[in-house]
């Protein structure tokens, strides 16, 4: 059963920040995007042959924001099993509430991405399994 | 007249002589009869006592079972109201003459009987008893009606200075009899002094000028000091010298009309008064005609220009125009249509042509039997209050997109501020720690970052400014 990570962000700075701790504290290097669109291609297209995906999701973003990636996921049948933690620079709670009525979200977080919040992920009952191997 | 038709005609008679002698008078004067005979009281008591139409009773003064006074008296109240005609003998001319205080129509002596004279008190007895019948009926149907009637009647005799009433005067009044047979000059004290003049005026007026009918408002005091409201109609009854003898007249209690009255005449003044403009539609509950408008207020007037002539008779769609919503207009509608009372805020337009934005409140009018006769709306122009509320919620908007800039744009600079500057403190505690960036490339980040967040700062002091 195999497992992938994937960041859509477009600060490139905080890319590399994201990118840096799911690598050291989840073990796992994780697939980068720009957008929500470049995401949202590379799943529909031949390359996302994974099983499961968690995605860290930015919300802000050029193109296709968060918000028109998981619109797209529902509205294109996705194969992959998805599950997205939101991640954003946002504080609104409003921004909290609406991405907890989509199926796929499990959690949302606040950037930067601590180590807390990189331990936290890997307990979460949906995703515990993958990390348990390690 | 009397010839025209049969007479019939009842001879109580126990002399066979007598009246085979009257009944030839009797054809011989009048032709066409039907005569009863009863030659006793008992019979006569008997036939009488049966449905009967005689016009007229020839009675004998001694019969042998009955006679004198007492006979007279029993028949007269048998007969009611058909005439009797006593016949007597010459012996008893005297008690002839009593006979007529008992009610009998007429006496004739038998010995002068003749045709002519017979047919001539025959017909009078006849007639004087119709005109008494009538009479009787009239007085009954006015003792009835004067009974029947809430209106105080009363008759004041000018002449001798006396006053009768009807019950009214006791039932509606309170007083007694003995109260008012005072004359005029107790009815003149019971007048309410602020009414006093403008009726006795009126009233000396109708005297001098002899006018016959004459009508009046006015206060009268009861028996427990309180006033009512009277309308007294009147009619004066003049003399041969053209001088008022007698005056009858009518007194009506109008109380409650005339409190109805003050009270309409109040509420008319505080719709016709009142800031808020106040427009009166009348309903068309047996077709599906819109109700109409038929009143407006001064208010209304200012407020749209428009005067009653203007609208009359036009619906609330008159009002609206192209800004119109027309689903409140549709809400409106519908509670409408149920009788039901609604508010609503819409756009009309004024007599210029401008739109404006009214408050409405209509509610249902209905009648004492609960059909909806009128809609009364009461309308309010809140174009001020929008206007401002328009500006708060603009101003509200500003803030809202300033709150948003604040929780994401701020946050994205700062976010990665907090990053960075977490893993420069990794790198200052360990030099060997595996970050993706050289200290050099950390501080670098952290200054490009700062410079973002203070200029989206300084955008937002700007919008602020702007508000």
């Amino acid at each position: 059963m195999n497992f992938s990570i994937i960041i859509i962000d477009d600060d490139p700075t905080i890319m590399v920040l994201h990118k840096s701790f799911v690598q050291k504290r989840l073990g796992i290097v994780p697939l980068v995007f720009g957008n929500g669109q470049l995401g949202l291609d590379y799943f529909l297209g031949p390359e996302s042959t994974a099983d499961h995906y968690l995605i860290l999701l930015d919300i802000n973003m050029p193109v296709l924001d968060g918000w028109g990636f998981l619109d797209a996921i529902q509205h294109h049948q996705v194969k992959a099993k998805i599950q997205v933690i939101m991640v954003t620079s946002s504080i609104d709670v409003v921004d909290k509430e609406k991405a907890m009525t989509y199926p796929q979200v499990i959690d949302y977080l606040e950037k930067p991405l601590r180590i807390a919040a990189c331990d936290k992920i890997k307990v979460l009952p949906t995703l515990v399994q993958f990390f348990a191997q390690q | 007249m009397l010839a025209e038709k049969e007479i019939q005609l009842l001879i109580i008679e126990d002399n066979l002589g007598d009246v085979i002698l009257l009944e030839e008078y009797l054809y011989e004067a009048l032709g066409k009869l039907v005569i009863g005979k009863a030659e006793s009281f008992a019979a006569a008591q008997k036939i009488l006592s049966e449905p009967h139409r005689f016009d007229a009773i020839f009675l004998d003064l001694s019969l042998p079972d009955h006679s004198g006074k007492e006979l007279v008296t029993d028949v007269v109240q048998l007969a009611g109201l058909v005439p009797v005609i006593v016949l007597t003998g010459y012996s008893n001319k005297e008690f002839g003459i009593k006979t007529l205080e008992l009610g009998v129509s007429d006496y004739l002596a038998k010995d002068d009987l003749d045709s002519a004279q017979l047919s001539k008190s025959l017909m009078y007895s006849i007639e004087r008893k119709r005109i008494e019948k009538k009479f009787l009926e009239s007085n009954e149907r006015f003792e009835i009606v004067a009974k029947a009637t809430s209106d105080t009647i009363w008759d004041w005799d000018i002449k001798n200075k006396t006053v009768l009433c009807n019950q009214g005067i006791i039932r509606v009044f309170g007083y007694t009899e003995a109260d008012y047979k005072q004359t005029e000059y107790w009815w003149r004290s019971k007048i309410h002094p602020d009414d006093f003049r403008k009726v006795i005026s009126a009233l000396s007026n109708s005297f001098v000028k002899g006018e016959s009918l004459m009508q009046l408002e006015y206060r009268f005091m009861c028996a427990d000091g309180s006033y009512k409201y009277v309308l007294d109609r009147a009619y004066l009854v003049l003399g041969f010298d053209k001088k008022p003898i007698r005056m009858i007249g009518a007194m009506q209690d109008i109380t409650r009309k005339k409190s109805e009255e003050q009270q309409l005449r109040l509420f008319e003044s505080v719709i016709t008064n009142t800031s808020d403009a106040v427009v009166i539609f009348e309903a068309h509950p047996h077709s599906n005609q819109l109700p109409t408008l038929f009143y407006i207020n001064k208010a209304f007037s200012l407020m749209t220009g428009y005067s009653l002539t203007d609208v009359i008779g036009v619906t609330e769609l008159f009002f609206h125009g192209p800004l119109t919503a027309s689903e409140e207009v549709a809400a409106m509608q519908a509670a409408m249509l149920n009788g039901k009372s609604c508010t609503i805020e819409i756009i009309h337009y004024n007599k210029n042509g401008d739109p404006f934005w009214v408050n409405i409140s209509v509610s249902p009018v209905l009648d004492r039997k609960g059909v909806l006769t009128h809609w009364i709306s009461i309308q309010k122009d809140v174009t001020d209050r929008r206007k401002y509320l328009q500006a708060i919620e603009e101003q509200n908007e500003k803030l809202k997109d300033i709150a948003w800039t604040q929780s994401h744009l701020v946050r994205a600079p700062l976010a990665r501020i907090m990053g960075l500057s977490s893993m420069l403190s990794d790198l200052i505690i360990d030099e060997e720690a595996d970050v993706p960036f050289s200290k050099q490339e950390l501080v670098t980040l952290i200054n490009n970052s700062s410079e973002e967040l203070d200029k989206i700062i300084r955008d937002i002091v700007q919008k602020t400014e702007n508000i």
